[in-house]
């Protein structure tokens, strides 16, 4: 037992409610305290825990789940896996895997082997949980001398109470405290162990300190016996000793004298030390000696003169735990296999309440608490694994337990054996005083009394008589009357005289020989007389009563009136009825008895006797009138005074007989109630083995609401959890615009986001439908199934291109795989990214590209046109050259200009300019342009681009710009709403009208006509050309009001 | 050329310069020049007025497409030959099979593609005395 560092190790037993107990005690646990924690729970099969994560929380020392092997070390917290049974051995924990661990009482194991591998070192600890798991563990820890607490009180009492309240009904527990007192109480423990053990250690040095010490121990013992009447010196003082260390332990108080003066003052302290001492009397088979008298001699005695339609009943009150009942059932059990015949048998089992007996009636227990059990009996009668047992039905049926209580509780009755080791120490003098009777009343005749070793009945030598009295079998008396009515028997009535008058000194002589003469002549003149009680029973006849009492038939009965001869019943009830109540002599005369027959006449006298006024007595005399006269004779002469009574006589006669048969028909009724109440009683016993398998059931129920309770702790940690991590996806799924199905493998819609809406027509009840079920608006979509297929197959994403079918939306959908736990594909996310915009983009893009493609090769075509006809006009390549390029150029700039103003509108002025610019710079002011602000637009622009260009190179080779005095003068105006623009050349070289129309004319014409729809006319004056442009007024231009003003 | 008999060609395009050319490479070869027409209406009113032996015409007209020249074209059985600096695509299905020439084209090949044209209709001149 002993280990390297003796720090002491604690095991707490938690269940329902537990959560919220743990934080409590963790909480105010300082993490230094030098003591080791392992935890046990009742967790639900197969339920991975996240207990190991939630304490951590609440505590600074390291939490660890329990492992097999692992070496406990201080300041740790060991927590038991789910499926696991834990216990204890050489200061490592060892874990077994069990799938119905619950069943066998984890805690209850835990414990016990805690207890075991520790001993005092132990603490055991029980906390909120329904059940009664641990209530055995912390017995055996109180046992081996350690230190235990329950869960309980004010401030953060257990929410579920069952496992607290049983261990404490059992009477097991130390302290019961709230959980945050627990834990300080509990660090002042573990700081000054060891030191108060070091003290109580027998110091043979110091001799004053020795002597010290046995005066302490005497006081203690004197206290004792003093309170609860036992004498402890007997005690093992080993044993003892121990227990006084332990209570000190519990009270840290740290020398013995302070303790003897704690005992002195407080009498709970002296009850509790009472009850630390008397534990583990009441184990299996715990008394080798006591059960081996029990299995040899009683047993066989009550099953004596049985047979199979006869019961034997046995009383185990004050039960407790139930291992006393278990163990005589054993041995019951074993003996009915010795027997031919079987009677059936009951073992009742009480205690007083409910809760005490909730851990006798699961009957499990853990393995250290079947110390005593043999093997072959361990395994017939049990049935369990190395660590926990449970007993088997057969026996199990065998008991009925319920709660009761021997002094307010009415007795059962008939019983062969009563057992009852555990109870009357507990009582003071007074109660088993009480009580004691109640088990003589109890007891059939011959019956058998088991009493604990501390236990005796001396004063009721008289209702029990001893088998053996060291080991306390008593066995009834049966010739007294039941004294429960009779607290006091007065010395006078006593059959034997008692041992008490013997004892009566001088004077015995004398008295002697005055009682012998007495009583012969009491005998041969005396009347017959009796002696009774106020309910009519018989306490003592006299001799010669045959004549007028004869026993009854039927079960032996004392009642005096049912045992009076015919004739005499009515009158003595009668006079008996009277006499009680008047409490006076009463006389009635001349009664007829009969026997057999003939007649004898008597007079019957009803006296009080004695002077109780509690319990009065009666004396009834017979006294003999004549002799005895045959029946039929006629009456006798002195009865007939004269004839005229007779006819009165014979009527009184018949009266009686009537009456006399009334009486008798009234007796057989109550015959048959009190046979009706015998089936009432059975009946009732019935309904408690009834009872009993609803409270097991009702347990089973307790187990399985526990286990939820416990998980449905752990579950709202994690919603909390999960609604978060809800949340967040709800708000990532609506802010997304992408629209997105979530599939199962079956192509059945999960979900999908808000967006989807306006691509297929989804509701939210479409959950749960196929996706292809549902009508939808997009074309090109393929053969979806077999895509879908594939990427649940292969996991590779699928693309495609699929848009509305009234072409309005384009979108990119994606079929991707939806990866789940451990990666694996069990469903498919559909996406829908909206790619209309890039689509028309595109279609844009192709168009403008298709624009540019014409517009180019227009523009070559133009190119080519204009060097076809230059070519056609120009006699010399250089010729050429110079009027292609010319016209080009002047291209050129039209469209530098028009881009220049980004494709919008032109001026007038710009466009003259442009063309008009070289010359302008070459010859000074020979160019002038003028007239109000007028834009054009760029095809617009771009033909008059090209007219001006015409005029400008013809004014240079014949006109007004080919000598140096030449001006131009190009003036525009709107007269009429026409636009008119005049182009004037002056003081040139002579220009006379051209025969032909040249090329650059017809131009001017056609492009003047085909872009403006506008005239055009030459006047070839000798001075100078004038050219006028009429432009009409649908024509496209703007006239802006400008800087030019008008 | 050795018809004896001067084919006439309607020229539908809206830019000048343009029509100026194909005038005169038509002239040079010996046709003898209908139009040109700018517009869909002027096309229309010369097809009425001067039916052709064989239309060239653009596709686009400035703002309008030439379609309705096509039919009334089709409608007399007049043959056509599409200018167009677009692609062949934008061409209407009915009249994809016809004679097309994109621009820049080279003038043999606009020669040769309206002899062959005129071959195959075999239609005689319904030009008036020039």
């Amino acid at each position: 037992m002993a280990s390297q560092d003796n720090y002491p190790v604690v095991g707490i037993g938690a269940s329902a409610g537990g959560l919220e107990a743990l934080e409590g005690l963790f909480r105010a646990m300082p993490a230094d305290t030098g003591m080791t924690f392992a935890l046990v729970t009742h967790l639900a099969r197969g339920h991975v825990s996240s207990l190991v994560e939630i304490l951590s929380r609440f505590t600074a020392m390291a939490v660890k789940t329990a492992a097999d092997g692992v070496t406990l070390e201080p300041n740790e917290l060991y927590v038991c896996p789910p499926d696991h049974i834990m216990t204890m051995v050489d200061g490592k924990l060892r874990l077994q895997l069990r799938a119905d661990e619950a069943q066998r009482k984890p805690i209850d194991v835990f414990l016990s082997s805690l207890a075991e591998a520790r001993g005092p070192a132990s603490i055991g600890i029980l906390l909120s949980g329904g059940g009664s798991d641990g209530t055995l563990g912390i017995k055996a820890i109180k046992e081996r001398g350690g230190l235990t607490l329950a869960q309980g009180g004010d401030g953060s009492g257990p929410l579920q109470t069952g496992m607290p309240d049983t261990a404490i009904a059992a009477g097991v527990v130390d302290l019961v405290l709230p959980v945050e007192e627990m834990a300080s109480r509990l660090a002042d423990y573990a700081r000054n162990f060891g030191k108060i053990e070091a003290l109580l250690k027998d110091d043979h040095r110091n001799e004053q300190n020795v002597e010290e010490k046995r005066n302490g121990y005497q006081s203690i013992y004197r206290i004792l016996h003093n309170q609860v009447g036992h004498d402890f010196s007997g005690y093992k003082e080993n044993s003892f000793q121990r227990r006084v260390r332990h209570r000190m332990q519990v009270l840290q108080v740290a020398s013995l004298s302070q303790y003897v003066a704690r005992l002195r003052e407080d009498p709970d302290e002296v009850t509790m030390l009472f009850r630390d001492l008397l534990i583990g009397v009441t184990n299996f088979f715990r008394d080798p000696n006591a059960f081996e008298i029990l299995e040899k001699t009683i047993i066989p005695g009550i099953f004596e003169g049985k047979g199979a339609s006869d019961t034997v009943r046995i009383w185990v009150p004050g039960c407790a735990t139930g291992e006393e009942v278990y163990s005589i059932a054993i041995l019951v059990r074993e003996h009915l296999d010795t027997l031919r015949v079987t009677p059936k048998v009951q073992i009742f089992a009480t205690d007083i309440d409910d809760h005490a007996l909730v851990v006798a009636r699961t009957g499990r227990y853990p393995e250290p608490l079947l110390e005593y059990v043999s093997k072959p009996r361990l395994q017939r009668f049990f049935t369990g694994d190395d660590v926990s047992y449970a007993i088997n039905k057969n026996i199990r049926d065998m008991c009925i337990f319920s709660a009761h209580s021997v002094i307010k509780d009415p007795p059962f009755s008939r019983i062969d054996l009563i057992s009852c080791r555990n109870l009357l120490i507990y009582f003071g003098t007074e109660f088993q005083a009480r009580v004691i009777p109640v088990f003589h009343f109890a007891l059939r005749p011959r019956g058998y009394l088991f009493l604990g070793t501390a236990e005796n009945v001396n004063q009721f030598s008289d209702l029990f008589s001893p088998i053996d009295k060291k080991q306390r079998i008593f066995q009834r008396r049966d010739h007294v009357t039941s004294p429960m009515h009779l607290p006091a028997f007065t010395p006078a009535t006593r059959d034997v005289p008692s041992g008490a008058d013997m004892r009566r000194a001088p004077g015995a002589m004398a008295s002697n020989l005055r009682h012998a003469v007495e009583s012969r002549v009491l005998e041969r003149f005396a009347p017959a007389h009796v002696v009774i009680n106020r309910e009519g029973d018989i306490l003592h006849y006299s001799a010669h009563t045959g004549k007028y009492l004869e026993p009854a038939p039927g079960l032996p009965n004392r009642q005096l009136v049912a045992m009076a001869r015919r004739g005499v019943r009515l009158d003595l009830r009668n006079a008996l009825r009277e006499a009680t109540q008047s409490r006076r002599p009463v006389k009635r005369e001349r009664i007829a008895v009969e026997i057999d027959d003939r007649v004898q006449q008597v007079d019957i006298i009803v006296e009080p006797l004695g002077d109780n006024p509690r319990d009065p007595l009666f004396l009834v005399i017979f006294q003999d009138v004549g002799p005895l006269v045959p029946a039929d004779l006629p009456p006798h002469d002195d009865n007939i005074r004269n004839h005229s009574g007779q006819h009165f006589e014979q009527e009184l006669r018949d009266t009686r007989e009537r009456l006399q048969a009334t009486v008798e028909e009234y007796e057989s009724a109550v015959e048959e109630l009190k046979s009706s109440n015998e089936e009432l009683q059975s009946m009732n016993e019935e309904l408690q083995s009834t009872n009993e398998e609803l409270e097991t059931s009702k347990e089973e129920l307790q187990s399985v609401n526990e286990e939820l309770q416990t998980v449905n702790s752990e579950l709202n940690v994690k919603v909390d959890e999960v609604d978060r991590a809800n949340s967040d996806l709800r708000n990532v799924f609506e802010s997304t615009q992408i629209a997105t199905i979530f599939l199962d493998h079956n192509m059945v819609i999960r979900s999908f986001t808000p967006a989807v809406t306006g691509i297929f027509n989804l509701i939210s009840s479409d959950r749960g439908r196929p996706l292809t079920d549902i009508a939808n608006h997009l074309a090109d979509m393929g053969d979806l199934k077999r895509d879908i297929q594939s990427v649940l197959e292969n996991g590779h994403p699928i693309d495609r291109r699929v848009h509305r079918r009234d072409g309005t939306e384009h979108y990119l959908m994606r079929i991707l795989p939806y990866r789940g736990r451990n990666n694996i594909i069990d469903g498919i996310l559909v996406t829908f990214v909206n790619v209309t915009k890039i689509v028309e983009a595109e279609v844009q893009q192709r168009t403008l590209v298709e624009e540019l493609n014409h517009r180019v090769r227009n523009m070559l075509t133009v190119v080519g046109a204009i060097a076809n006809q230059t070519l056609a006009k120009s006699g010399s390549p250089d010729r050429f050259a110079e009027a292609f390029l010319g016209r080009l150029h002047a291209m050129g700039k039209s469209y530098a200009l028009v881009s220049q103003e980004n494709w919008g509108g032109v001026s007038l002025s710009e466009i003259l300019m442009s063309q008009l610019q070289n010359h302008a710079e070459e010859r000074e002011g020979r160019v002038q342009i003028g007239g109000p602000p007028i834009s054009f637009a760029p095809p617009e622009a771009l033909a008059l681009g090209l007219v001006f260009h015409e005029l400008a190179t013809n004014a240079v080779k014949y006109g007004a710009l080919a000598r140096s005095k030449g001006r131009v003068a190009v003036t525009w105006g709107i007269q009429k709403n026409r636009l008119i623009i005049t182009w004037l050349e002056r003081d040139g070289a002579k220009v006379g009208k051209p025969g032909r129309k040249g090329f650059g004319t017809e131009l001017i014409e056609r492009e003047l006509k085909s872009a403006l729809g506008a005239k055009v006319s030459f006047d070839y004056a000798p001075e100078g050309i004038e050219v006028q442009i009429t432009i009409p007024p649908e024509a496209k231009y703007i006239a802006s009001v400008g800087r030019d003003g008008k | 050329m050795t018809d004896e008999l001067r084919r006439c060609i309607l020229v539908v395009e809206d830019e000048p310069l343009l029509a100026m050319d194909v005038e005169m490479v038509l002239a040079n070869a010996g046709f003898r020049v209908v139009g040109p027409a700018g517009t869909c209406a002027r096309a229309l009113d010369l097809v009425r007025d001067e039916p052709p032996d064989l239309t060239i015409l653009d596709l686009n007209l400035g703002t309008e497409l030439a379609f309705p020249v096509f039919d009334r074209l089709d409608e007399a059985g007049i043959p056509f030959i599409i200018l167009s600096a677009h692609s062949r695509e934008i061409v209407p299905a009915r009249y994809r099979d016809r004679p097309f020439l994109q621009k820049p084209y080279r003038i043999p090949t606009l020669l040769r593609m309206i002899d062959k044209t005129l071959q195959d209709a075999r239609v005689p001149s319904r030009c008036q005395a020039s």
